[in-house]
């Protein structure tokens, strides 16, 4: 039971995960490899803040995204003017800064060492969450309302003004649209409900260091999204349950661990490119990213 | 006194181009597109503006539009008060009240024709990240306000066009792409009803359609200009329809407008029908 209960919160991670950067890659088309940057910082503030300043659970959650969404923003206005492939870069470069800080600053992060012992959140001074049933409760509780916000934000004029943008951005600008202003906005969004995950991650796991923020994880995280699908709600939902899932099947077919590792990453790459060429909106999405 | 919305004041457009020189090496070359270009649109008319291929009208529209930066000039739209376009971002411009169409199909495609509509309205309400939590139900009700306003225009331009009206009411829910591109102009066209626009430049709106939806098209900017009071600047190498809607017509040739006058006088200009129209 514990072992499913572990799988559904890694679920329910992931899925807020993908859902957030929905909103940047399947909503305006932009392509962000530093997702797991943004998880990562979520992480790591959310550690530094439960063990240095020892905040209560909601304080917690909210400077954990602010922070989050503050680096989001300054990383949004600078690079957000550029356009496709140089966009990527700009994110890739910003993914490989956050990496290294995280595995050099050992003062504060305690570099490859990681951050152990993070202490469990606690709300309204008496309820603790602890223990696999009520990091379970408390992961779909944040998950719900992470969906509600972004449902109503994809369904609002916000969500069709940057359906507008995907489709057609010079057609936006003479529509009156401040197409900047619009990206930076839901890419400063997105980096805020990313932090959600990573405060999950870590006061979940109690333990992180880099590696879980690394480029690879950005790329995994985009992956769930194209695989999944984009443009809606649904379509996330399934890329990151199809991520999550299918290394725990692998398990039952009884590779050796080694191996099972390998033959993870090959059916990633592998499934990736059979959903760009026969299913380019992936499982449940509702347009071709590509 | 004319009455005018629009001034362009020598505006000139060169392009660096990369040329072949003596020895065969590479040099560059500057090709002047719009040289010091001096023209205006009056008011509550439709003026066309034609010439030959690469003459400069699209790129004279981008420059009004802000989409491309001239080298020297300006450009001053009049409504109220007088605005200086050359200093502005595009959709500072688009937000005056100037739309524009373009000469190939810019609609969004996977919204439905619906969304298309609303997404046009010139009143941003509901479109800050937050108005869909704090204002929810001012939204709602603004969302409703321009349900009914796209409908209206429907009913009032398609009202002779059953088949039309019925395309664009009843499957009003379905993608915009599933439209034939005469259709994806005119839906394109019928947006720029919803923002409220003081200026209209269309360029070449009647390229690539039948000609009954040609017909239709003709129908649309006359009741744009007739029953809503707009300006229309608009370029056309149809010079069948530009003489049936407009009311001004100036020839674009080597950079700068060499001649204005009616349509009729334009077609039987003799230098005009030299450079452009053929025998």
């Amino acid at each position: 039971m514990n072992y499913i209960l572990h799988i559904l919160i890694m679920i329910n991670i992931y899925i807020i995960l993908t859902t957030s950067a929905n909103l940047v890659v399947g909503m305006v088309n932009l392509l962000s490899v530093g997702q797991a940057a943004f998880y990562g910082i979520g992480a790591y503030v959310t550690a530094l803040v439960l063990i240095v300043l020892g905040l209560p659970l909601f304080p917690s959650i909210l400077l954990s995204m602010l922070v989050t969404a503050l680096l989001g923003f300054i990383i949004g206005i600078t690079s957000i003017r550029l356009k496709g492939d140089y966009f990527v870069l700009a994110t890739l470069g910003f993914q490989i800064i956050i990496y290294t800080i995280l595995n050099n600053w050992i003062s504060v992060t305690k570099g490859p060492y990681g951050i152990p012992g993070i202490p469990a959140p606690e709300a309204l001074g008496f309820i603790k969450i602890s223990g696999i049933y009520g990091f379970f409760i408390f992961s779909l509780i944040l998950l719900v309302f992470v969906i509600f916000v972004f449902y109503r934000l994809i369904h609002s004029p916000f969500g069709r003004a940057l359906k507008g943008i995907r489709d057609d951005e010079t057609a936006m600008l003479a529509l009156g649209r401040n197409t900047t202003q619009l990206k930076t906005q839901a890419f400063t969004i997105s980096c805020a409900f990313t932090a959600i995950s990573g405060f999950l991650y870590a006061s979940y796991i109690t333990y992180i260091d880099p590696t879980s923020f690394n480029l690879d994880e950005s790329i995994f995280i985009v992956s769930a999204v194209l695989i999944g699908g984009t443009g809606n709600i649904k379509g996330p939902i399934m890329g990151a349950v199809f991520v999550v899932i299918l290394p725990e099947l692998l398990r039952f077919i009884g590779l050796p661990d080694n191996i099972a590792a390998n033959m993870r990453l090959i059916i990633y790459g592998f499934a990736l490119c059979m959903f760009m060429y026969f299913r380019p909106q992936g499982i449940a999405g509702e347009y071709k990213f590509l | 006194m004319k009455d005018v919305i629009l001034h362009i004041r020598g505006v000139t457009k060169t392009y660096a181009q990369s040329i072949k020189v003596k020895g065969g090496h590479d040099g560059i070359e500057n090709h002047t597109v719009l040289n010091k270009l001096d023209f205006s649109v009056e008011k509550n008319k439709v003026t066309a503006l034609i010439g030959g291929n690469g003459s400069g009208k699209t790129t004279l529209f981008n420059i009004i539009s802000g989409l491309t930066k001239g080298n020297e000039g300006y450009i001053e739209f009049v409504n109220g008060k007088t605005s200086i376009l050359s200093e502005m971002a595009p959709y500072k411009i688009a937000r005056l009240g100037i739309g524009r169409l373009f000469q190939d199909v810019h609609i969004f495609p996977e919204l439905s024709i619906i969304e298309n509509m609303l997404l046009a309205d010139n009143v941003r309400l509901g479109e800050q990240p937050l108005s869909p939590f704090f204002l929810y139900s001012k939204v709602k009700a603004k969302e409703k306000v321009r349900l009914e306003k796209a409908e209206k225009i429907f009913c009032s331009l398609f009202q002779e066009d059953k088949g039309l009206l019925d395309r664009f009411t009843i499957k009003k829910n379905e993608s915009a792409k599933s439209l034939s591109y005469g259709q994806q102009r005119i839906l394109g066209l019928t947006m720029l009803l919803m923002a409220d626009n003081k200026l209209l430049m269309l360029d070449e709106p009647a390229s690539g359609v039948n000609p009954s939806l040609n017909e239709q098209i003709a129908l649309i900017i006359n009741k744009m200009v007739v029953e809503q009071g707009l300006t229309i600047f608009l370029i056309e190498h149809n010079m069948r329809f530009m003489a049936e809607v407009s009311d001004i017509c100036a020839f674009l040739n080597k950079g700068r407008i060499e001649f204005i006058g009616t349509p009729k006088e334009v077609l039987e200009n003799e230098q005009v029908k030299l450079s452009y129209l053929g025998a």
